[in-house]
């Protein structure tokens, strides 16, 4: 219907109805399921999803288009969930901001030998599990794990996306995979105790 | 630092294509030597395929739908054209209420009748306890009633003893008090107060022993009685422990039957799709 991303661009800002039909026909699954993984929670997933497309309704007229409009749309979903997480730790009380991350990747250190498993069979069940391994990672290794890994985006996308350097959105994601490996390992030594 | 280290080090690189050609061949050359980095490695892409399966949501028809309500409140206070809602998403959700309405009977059917089974059969157990509660209890009060005539046996036997006893002494004492009357009693007292202890011997051992034997009839019905009971109560609690068992398994039956509607309830809801082509329609 749209020969071009611009003409749908185009589209959106102008208010056309046709837009945001397509809008949500092509682009709805795709932010529920990045918000449904950065949030763990079908619930707030919606929550973020309806948040993301009203925020593109209000802000279309800023995107200039620097960056590809998927792209735009990631950063608005991954901002929706992370609002989502700040507000129930403020609700919650918890002095573990989002925002204090920043320190930790700083001081990022590798256990070497804990991370060389001996045989870590992935079995369904380890599946959900690993699903659980996620669930307990920050919201910022998070956030840089299922964009790039989850999401396919590349390093340089996962970056705009977060609004960080590239290297440190390396730096997330290699955190990440260890946080994960580290909590895989630890389940299985669980299971055969 | 050791190879395992640079190696884990690497690893994110590696995977993420962002090593020199001289770090990639090094590390190459690492992992076909190690066998524990390779599986740390597989273990790596495993995560990520695992989780990328198990992560990947589908967002509902009635998510969808909710999603066009909430833009086109949005649209509608700017006094914009509302969105056109997709006819085949709202025939759909139509569809998906309908199937769970009607799921929602049958699971609603499937517990009431579930609930009955399982009343039913808890019912048989309490009337199976109450019976052998009254069958038992019936051959204890028979049991005692024999105890208690026996026991009145004995207390006769005992009391007529007593008296016998008592008449025989009052007779010697009578002789006793004659020996200083006469001296010619206190020749022949002496063989008649033996003769009266001899009578009394043998009153208290005749009267002993029928008092031995009522208590030992009464012994004897009381442990035939005790016996009887016994067995009458591992009767009943047979016959209620059959019953039980029959309940948990009417129960079980129940739950069983209750999930099997449940899952296909579920099924159906899943599954559902529009009626006809007058649901698919929909509208604007």
């Amino acid at each position: 219907m749209f020969e071009t991303e611009s003409q749908f661009i185009h589209h959106l800002q102008a208010g056309d109805p046709a837009a945001y039909e397509t809008l949500i026909e092509q682009y709805a699954d795709m932010v529920y399921r990045v918000a449904y993984r950065i949030l763990q929670n079908e619930h707030d997933a919606e929550d973020a999803l309806q948040e993301t497309f009203l925020t593109v309704y209000r802000r279309i007229e800023n995107f200039r288009g620097d960056a590809k409009f998927s792209s735009w749309l990631y950063r608005i979903a991954t901002n929706a969930a992370l609002d989502i997480i700040r507000t129930k730790q403020r609700k919650q009380g918890e002095q573990m901001s989002i925002d204090v991350m920043d320190d930790e990747e700083n001081s990022l250190l590798i256990d070497d030998i804990s991370l060389l498993p001996e045989q870590v069979l992935l079995r369904d069940e380890t599946a959900t599990e690993l699903q659980q391994g996620l669930a307990t990672l920050s919201p910022k290794l998070r956030t840089a794990f299922v964009l790039f890994e989850l999401e396919g985006l590349s390093m340089r996308e996962t970056a705009q996306t977060l609004e960080i350097s590239e290297s440190a959105a390396k730096l997330r994601v290699h955190r990440a995979r260890i946080e994960l490996q580290k909590w895989l390992i630890e389940q299985t030594k669980e299971v055969q105790i | 630092m050791s190879t395992h280290k640079k190696f884990i080090e690497q690893m994110s690189e590696f995977l993420d294509g962002t090593l020199s050609p001289a770090e990639q061949k090094t590390f190459q050359a690492h992992l076909a030597a190690c066998e524990s980095c390779r599986t740390a490695l597989d273990n790596f892409r495993q995560v990520k395929t695992k989780l990328k399966e198990t992560t990947d949501a589908k967002l509902s028809p009635e998510k969808r739908l909710r999603l066009y309500e909430t833009m086109n409140i949005e649209r509608e206070k700017r006094g914009e054209k509302l969105l056109r809602i997709p006819a085949e998403l709202l025939a759909q959700v139509k569809a998906k209420s309908a199937a769970a309405g009607q799921a929602a009977g049958e699971v609603t059917a499937g517990g009431v009748e579930a609930a009955a089974d399982v009343a039913k059969s808890g019912a048989s157990v309490g009337g199976a306890m109450a019976g052998g509660a009254k069958r038992v209890s019936g051959k204890m009060a028979k049991t005692a009633k024999k105890g208690v005539k026996r026991a009145q046996k004995m207390a006769t036997e005992t009391r007529k003893t007593a008296t016998d006893i008592g008449r025989t002494m009052s007779e010697a004492a009578e002789i006793a008090g004659d020996i200083p009357k006469s001296p010619i009693k206190a020749i022949t007292a002496p063989p008649k107060l033996a003769g009266k202890g001899m009578k009394t011997g043998a009153q208290m051992a005749k009267g002993g022993a029928k008092v031995m034997s009522e208590g030992l009839k009464g012994s004897v019905e009381m442990m035939a009685g005790g016996a009887e009971t016994a067995a009458e109560m591992m009767l009943q609690a047979g016959k209620v422990t059959k019953k039980m068992v029959d309940g948990i398994e009417t129960t079980a039956a129940a739950k069983n039957k209750l999930a099997d509607t449940v899952s296909k309830s579920a099924k159906t809801i899943a599954d559902a799709e529009p009626e006809s082509a007058d649901d698919a329609a929909g509208k604007a």
